[in-house]
């Protein structure tokens, strides 16, 4: 339920996706932070083994005086986790209920429907407003909108439909504003009963979560979780690609500053790159650079330093700008669709950020390269660097 | 509420007749969260912006309520020192545009024009 956070002068309210399983819940919680620059994680995988749910942390707009901070989760789907979905579902201040629009999926989509109608039913104070985000709108098959409607009149349901294709990010922001507002309908009416406390969060991260829910399951969905079912999330299999490429890229900018690790990937990589890339400086946008505010400061230092690039014989990109920086990006770190790359950026920088914490004095960069496409950096301290470069026999001097 | 898509389509075709557009937002009334939104400087934080513009819009709404005017608010101009800051709602009146430009770059003239223009799109 919503609450008023003393510190941080904000409204903090909950928005759950809904849905039948494979409706598009994840992915349209990953389009959405996509879209407004924040990452996803999900802290499922507990030894590669358990699903709980997807988290998204975003704070913007302002509900009188006090800025929105969006906890934004996706639900279970799975009927054998139907008790934690029913939880999560509990705390919500909004529901985006994620349609299937196929005709298989549209069958399950009452069932769903009708389950979420009756936790609502539930939950006291004043009504949890759902949006319908009709997804996949975008096959020939999809129901028409005429017999969603009809599917909610015949529930009993008045509530707003936002059709969305999710994959490829459509109709994802309209639903989420349009939760929100329902959300802060609701807060406002916690307000004006005196119902609404004024404390921290239950849950401030993802892994207060997962602590709550742990701890009060007490491991009785351990036995719905078989080896041969929920091994790893919908998440994972969206950025288990970019994931795998980036943790690599992070492992050299944020682990042992070890250039060798660089050339002892793959040496099949094409070295296809003719003209040489552009540098990052402070023109990188927010949202590309991590960490945020540390990053921005080194950009800011870095800009204007002379910056004198050259590539191995694996087609890296390597180079120290004002003799303090180190730059590297991996032959294959290069994106024709920013958002990939922003993807990458984003979740990977969260997932090792919650591992390692915060590194000060180095960062990841997504920057155009001057030929169309855009490249990820790695911006270290150039002492160590010097040296690892200069060891590199393979380094070539332009 | 209008796509994101169609409305990131509507504030590249302004920033296609404006010079100097620091940044653009389309944003709720109601939360002032962003349904769309370009920002061309990375120092300038348009959710920040959009949510304050939100709560201006707001204010002004209640002094007209407060000097009980029947008319209907259409935009609203800031100028500052070196930027143009408009505000133009949308149709429905649930949502707006708010777009900030480098005086430098343009006039108060081209500005209207050109998002009046193209706001008329998703009329």
């Amino acid at each position: 339920m919503a609450v008023l956070d003393p510190n941080g002068e904000a409204v903090v309210i909950r928005i759950a996706y809904d849905g039948a399983p494979m409706a598009g819940k994840t992915t349209s919680v990953v389009a959405l932070g996509r879209s407004l620059g924040a990452g996803v994680e999900s802290p499922a995988e507990v030894g590669g083994r358990t699903l709980y749910f997807d988290w998204l942390d975003y704070t913007g707009g302002l509900f009188e005086g006090r800025r929105i901070r969006c906890q934004v989760i996706s639900v279970p789907g799975q009927a054998s986790l139907a008790p934690r979905r029913r939880r999560l579902l509990e705390e919500a201040d909004a529901i985006v209920f994620v349609g299937d629009s196929t005709p298989a999926g549209f069958h399950a989509d009452r069932s769903y429907l009708n389950g979420l109608t009756r936790v609502l039913e539930g939950v006291p104070g004043p009504p949890v407003g759902i949006v319908l985000q009709a997804n996949k709108r975008d096959h020939a098959d999809a129901v028409p909108l005429d017999r969603i409607r009809e599917l909610l009149d015949g529930l009993g349901m008045r509530i707003g439909i936002v059709e969305s294709v999710a994959t490829q990010g459509e109709g994802v922001r309209e639903a989420f504003v349009f939760a929100v507002r329902l959300a802060l309908d609701r807060v406002r009416e916690l307000v004006r009963t005196g119902q609404i406390q004024t404390c921290k969060p239950s849950a401030n991260c993802a892994e207060d979560l997962l602590n709550e829910l742990k701890r009060v399951e007490g491991g009785a969905l351990d036995a719905a979780v078989t080896p041969q079912g929920l091994v790893h999330t919908r998440l994972a299999d969206l950025q288990q690609a970019p994931a795998n490429e980036m943790s690599r890229v992070f492992a050299q900018v944020l682990g042992e500053n070890d250039v060798t690790a660089i050339t002892q990937r793959n040496e099949s990589i094409a070295v296809n790159e003719a003209r040489e890339p552009a540098a990052p400086d402070a023109t990188v946008a927010s949202g590309f650079v991590w960490p945020p505010v540390d990053g921005r400061i080194i950009l800011h230092e870095l800009s204007g330093a002379p910056v004198r690039l050259a590539r191995n014989a694996r087609g890296d990109w390597l180079g120290v700008a004002g003799g303090r920086w180190r730059l590297i990006s991996p032959a294959d770190a290069v994106y024709d669709d920013i958002e990939a790359g922003r993807t990458v950026l984003v979740n990977s920088a969260r997932s090792h950020a919650a591992r390692q914490g915060r590194v000060a004095d180095r960062c990841v960069v997504l920057a155009a390269d001057g030929a169309g496409r855009h490249r990820l950096w790695n911006i270290s301290p150039a002492d160590s660097a010097v040296t690892n470069v200069a060891v590199g026999s393979d380094f070539v001097a332009d | 509420m209008a796509n994101e898509k169609a409305l990131l389509d509507v504030i590249a075709k302004i920033e296609g007749d404006v010079n100097g557009v620091v940044a653009t937002a389309v944003v709720d009334l109601d939360s002032g969260m962003t349904l769309a939104a370009k920002s061309n400087r990375s120092d300038f934080d348009l959710a920040v912006a959009s949510a304050y513009n939100s709560e201006l819009v707001k204010q002004k709404m209640k002094i007209m309520k407060a000097l009980n005017l029947k008319d209907g608010l259409e935009d609203m101009l800031l100028t500052l020192s070196s930027q143009f800051h408009l505000i133009k709602f949308l149709p429905g009146g649930s949502s707006f545009l708010y777009i900030a430009a480098e005086k430098a770059g343009t006039n108060l003239a081209i500005l209207r024009n050109a998002v009046a223009k193209h706001l008329a799109v998703i009329a």
